[in-house]
């Protein structure tokens, strides 16, 4: 009797001891404790390199530790769903691209969008046109005129249903033109697979590959941007022309890679505007703008409304270019989401009925 | 006897039907959305790969039942079906699957004491529920703390 | 190019000078051990753990402590893998075999000795090797294709049958059913839903180390209590006992093993799990007579083999990281992530913006093996203490840690559905004698042998010659169809010692 009392007392114990452990916590205290980001690609990429970055300059402003950490797979619904399931307090964040989570409802993966977060978007990188450096090609107009004599010619993208392939893709059909496309392991593995000559050029946004240019292992042939680049390599500095001084129609491709991270939308008014005041603090630090300039990156400040009508935008050319390759297995007329022809704000109930920034 | 021959063997036919399970869930996964052209097309299809190792499992299964049929290849099973043997694999599955649901704080404890119970016969019950406690503080209040990782 | 090794003196000073340099670097050592000495915690875990201090350190201060919790926790897990069967991290899984064999036999301190000292040697000859090749890797890396990556995949699937002993056909329904296994998900080259029944949790297939957490922690846990009687001897507690003349012997086999830990190391997609039962299955057929014998049986071989390919390979994914900015394993991709939060930028303008870079690097490593060897031996001590508890205290404590392990690699709670899956898995194959080994393997490389061979395949669809064709890959193709028949040949000769 006395040893089963005992347990029972023992038991009792540590119930009201876990019991301790959880209290709930007030949004005026926001942050008490380390904040958690989930990373929603690889180590080494921009979405990692910059939620790192991000992340140093924040947790050091506001006094605490961020941690970080890679969850890859299923194009970001994984971590998309972590943070989602995690406790609305703003202590879960996801750091990801900002069109990440405009694909899931049409991939089938999960019953997510934009939506469902508030997004901060720190950096954008316009798209490049790169060769190896070895490459017979010095311009993106010999590079099209070898593509129209070989309709075969392999191209390197950072993966089936990546932005990058997608926008790829769009941008050889805007010219007409066609290739043979070799799905890798995001857009770095992509311009290595460049450097390495099994595939002839590759597309992607040109902060996964700067350090490549600058040490002359790819060649930039074209911006999709309306400012030209200048990259300085060992041999010299050359400049990298806009592709859309000769080709309008690419437009459409311009201003699609943001970079930041988001926070599930029901997370308490009074955190979200902490979040977004060390947010705008940090993006105008000095050491965001030296990150930005040795990445090729521009820093930007995108919250509130215009976070959501550009993830918006993102959604309809990101499902779309998903259903239109047959990667979609649902259309985005189910959901509602308009072609970019046809894009206005907000285009449909949910984005209309979406939970309002806090002023 | 034929009888304990086909029990041997029990254990290929369960492995080459699990073979054969794999097999048709292969062939249910969808097709490619971007179909390579080409006789290469059928190699690079998604479902390739684990059809051909569901095939493989299936005829690896068949070759066991018949070795074991034969007696050339024992069937072994090293008592697994012992109630201490039960009880212990049972209540540490349990034990994970209870965790995954309502967290480590209350079935640790539970876990821990049960187990150090059955499987020290019922002997010092006071030093099973002292390593109980100890346990729990080290495992979900120590190391956390010391690796910052996520627990309770 | 060669010009990066003339700094050595001049980092020699700049790392090794500082006294805080040494100081974090001891640190990082001693966390590293209880780390990798504590099944569930990987070195995964504790640099995540460190990436959070770093960047208020001095780079060389902040890559001491990195490099120190790097190379214990790689070297440590085969002590815990020796003395209770349980490896302290995926990478430790082949010394299971031998060191526990040894231990059964009484003679779990000399297990412990060739683990420490196998891991010190591994890792030393991996960084010489580092430091040799760093500035020629990346013509390398870059021939290195889809193609040959699938090859080597399909090498280490060959060897499956035969890697742990014991019934052959069992082997293979392990490496098959392994593979098959680590197909669930979502695929890398399509992004084709596979066997994910709509459950969104499954769409990043299952989590390799939560797998082995499970079939080597938990399936153990449940093994080794499953019967009253204790599975080893207590022996005699004290400090590892190191037998130098064994490992004078094993000469051939060290250097062996240096060479295939880094190479594995370096090939993409394999990383270090798998490197240790490649090195194993090397040395098991490389052994002749009462050698080969052993092998299962407390070969001391086996077991230093094992360690020093797994300290080696990790070592060996540093190269491709720092070359490339492209992660081979996920210690390599931890380590980058560090590198950034430095300021240092992995890919080919690391050597050009960061000069003697290497060389503080390599120098950081050597320093950390070593201080590894004797913090090891000492701490080891109270390690085989703690690990000589009777199984029926100590298991429990194994089991939660398994299951604190593995909801920390994830995150989520389905973390731990899986680990009850793969330790009910796991205890079944232990009770049936299917060898965990080539599940392992079949789990570890499977994605990448899909993957690397359909994306091959897209990338020659039009000319097959041409892929097959290719250098590195007929070379690859030679050595495979050479093994296949020697073992084919085994096999016979085998059969006929049967009779």
């Amino acid at each position: 009797m006395n040893k089963k009392f005992l347990t029972f007392i023992i038991l009792a114990g540590t119930l009201l001891l876990s019991g301790c452990a959880s209290r709930a916590e007030d949004p005026a205290d926001w942050p008490t404790k380390g904040v958690e980001v989930k990373i929603a690609y690889t180590a080494g990429g921009t979405a990692d390199t910059a939620n790192r970055q991000l992340a140093a300059i924040m947790g050091e402003d506001l006094g605490q530790t961020f941690n970080l950490v890679n969850v890859t797979g299923g194009s970001g619904s994984i971590a998309g769903q972590q943070v989602l399931s995690a406790a609305a307090d703003g202590y879960t964040w996801l750091g990801d691209v900002a069109h990440t989570v405009s694909g899931f409802r049409v991939l089938d993966y999960a019953d997510m969008g934009w939506e469902d977060f508030y997004g901060f978007y720190a950096a954008t990188s316009p798209y490049v046109l790169f060769v190896s450096g070895n490459s017979e090609y010095d311009t993106y107009d010999e590079l099209f005129e070898a593509m129209k004599a070989d309709p075969n010619m392999k191209w390197g993208n950072a993966g089936l249903g990546s932005i990058n392939q997608l926008t790829g893709q769009l941008m050889v059909d805007t010219m007409g033109l066609s290739g043979n496309s070799v799905p890798y392991d995001g857009g770095r593995a992509a311009a290595v697979k460049v450097v390495a000559n099994e595939v002839v050029w590759s597309w992607c946004g040109v902060s996964d590959v700067i350090d490549l240019a600058e040490s002359g292992d790819i060649k930039l042939l074209g911006v999709c941007d309306a400012e030209p680049l200048t990259i300085e390599t060992p041999e010299g500095s050359y400049e990298v022309p806009s592709m859309l001084d000769e080709y309008p129609e690419l437009e459409s491709l311009q201003g699609l890679l943001y970079w930041g991270f988001r926070i599930p939308r029901d997370t308490p008014a009074e955190v979200v505007k902490k979040i977004d005041e060390a947010f705008q603090k940090a993006i105008e630090t000095p050491e965001w703008a030296d990150f930005c300039a040795s990445k090729g990156l521009e820093p930007v400040e995108m919250t509130g409304t215009e976070s959501d009508e550009m993830c918006a935008r993102l959604e309809s050319i990101y499902c779309w270019g998903l259903y239109d390759i047959g990667m979609a297995p649902k259309s985005p007329e189910e959901f509602e989401i308009p072609r970019i022809e046809d894009f206005e704000f907000p285009a449909n109930d949910r984005a209309a009925e979406a939970q309002a920034w806090p002023e | 006897m034929t009888g304990s021959k086909m029990q041997n063997a029990m254990e290929g036919i369960v492995v080459a039907l699990v073979g054969v399970i794999f097999m048709i869930l292969s062939l249910g996964i969808q097709k490619n959305p971007v179909v390579t052209q080409g006789p290469i097309g059928m190699f690079v299809e998604a479902k390739f790969i684990p059809f051909i190792l569901a095939l493989l499992i299936t005829i690896q299964g068949a070759r066991l039942a018949v070795a074991q049929y034969k007696g050339t290849e024992a069937s072994i099973s090293d008592g697994g079906l012992t109630k201490r043997a039960m009880t212990v694999m049972l209540l540490t599955l349990g034990y994970l699957v209870l965790v995954s649901f309502i967290g480590f704080s209350i079935p640790t404890p539970i876990y821990v004491a049960v187990l150090l119970y059955v499987v020290n016969e019922g002997h010092a019950l006071i030093k099973i529920l002292a390593i109980t406690a100890f346990y729990y503080v080290l495992a979900l209040f120590v190391i956390p703390i010391l690796l910052n990782l996520q627990v309770l | 190019m060669f010009s990066e090794w003339l700094y050595l003196p001049e980092m020699a000073s700049t790392f090794l000078g500082d006294p805080l340099v040494w100081l974090f670097l001891i640190a990082g050592v001693v966390l590293g051990y209880v780390i990798g000495v504590i099944p569930g915690l990987g070195p995964t875990m504790g640099m995540a753990l460190c990436l959070s201090v770093i960047f208020r350190l001095e780079y060389t201060q902040g890559m001491a402590l990195l490099v120190g919790i790097f190379v214990a926790a790689c070297g440590s897990g085969g002590i815990t893998a020796s003395l209770i069967n349980i490896p302290g991290t995926p990478a430790a899984a082949a010394t299971c075999l031998d060191g526990y064999a040894l231990t059964k036999q009484g003679r779990g301190r000399e297990a412990a000795g060739y683990s420490v000292m196998a891991s010190v040697v591994g890792t030393l000859g991996g960084t010489i090797l580092i430091f040799l090749i760093q500035p020629f890797v990346t013509t390398i890396a870059l021939k290195f294709g889809d193609w040959e990556t699938f090859l080597f995949c399909l090498f280490g699937i060959l060897i499956c049958g035969s890697i742990a002993g014991g019934s052959k056909k069992k082997g293979w329904i392990a490496a098959f059913v392994g593979c098959f296994l680590s197909l669930v998900g979502v695929d890398s080259v399509q992004s084709v839903q596979r066997f994910t029944f709509g459950n969104a949790e499954l769409l990043g297939g299952f989590d390799s180390t939560i797998a082995m957490l499970g079939l080597f922690g938990i399936g153990e846990v449940i093994y080794s209590l499953r019967e009253p009687e204790p599975m080893r001897t207590v022996a005699n507690t004290g400090f590892p006992i190191i037998n130098v003349k064994v490992l004078k012997k094993n000469i051939g086999n060290i250097i062996r093993s240096v060479f295939a830990g880094l190479w594995i190391g370096f090939i993409p997609g394999i990383g270090e799990s798998a490197a240790c039962w490649f090195s194993y299955d090397m040395a098991k057929r490389a052994a002749k007579g009462e050698e080969k014998e052993k092998f299962g049986n407390g070969a001391e071989a086996g077991i230093i083999a094992a360690e020093v390919a797994d300290n080696s390979c990790s070592a060996g994914a540093l190269i491709p990281a720092m070359a490339l900015g492209i992660p081979g394993s996920s210690t390599a991709a931890i380590f980058l992530s560090a590198m950034y939060i430095m300021n240092l930028r992995p890919g080919p303008t690391l050597l050009i913006e960061t000069p003697g870079f290497l060389c503080g690097l390599c120098l950081l490593l050597a320093v950390a093996a070593i201080l590894m060897g004797i913090i090891s031996f000492v701490l080891a001590r109270a390690t085989i203490k703690i690990l000589s508890i009777p199984e029926r205290f100590l298991m429990p404590l194994v089991a939660v840690l398994c299951a604190v392990g593995a909801y920390n690699s994830t995150g989520t709670p389905f973390a731990l559905i899986q680990l009850a899956f793969f330790g009910f898995l796991g205890y079944i194959m232990k009770l049936r004698h299917y060898p965990i080994a080539p599940f392992v393997l079949g789990l570890l490389i499977g994605p990448t042998a899909d993957t690397s061979l359909r994306r091959a395949l897209m990338q020659y669809s039009d000319n097959l010659f041409a892929m097959v064709g290719r250098p590195f890959g007929l070379g690859l193709t030679v050595v495979l169809v050479i093994f296949f028949i020697l073992g084919l040949k085994s096999d016979r000769s085998e059969g006929r010692e049967e009779d």
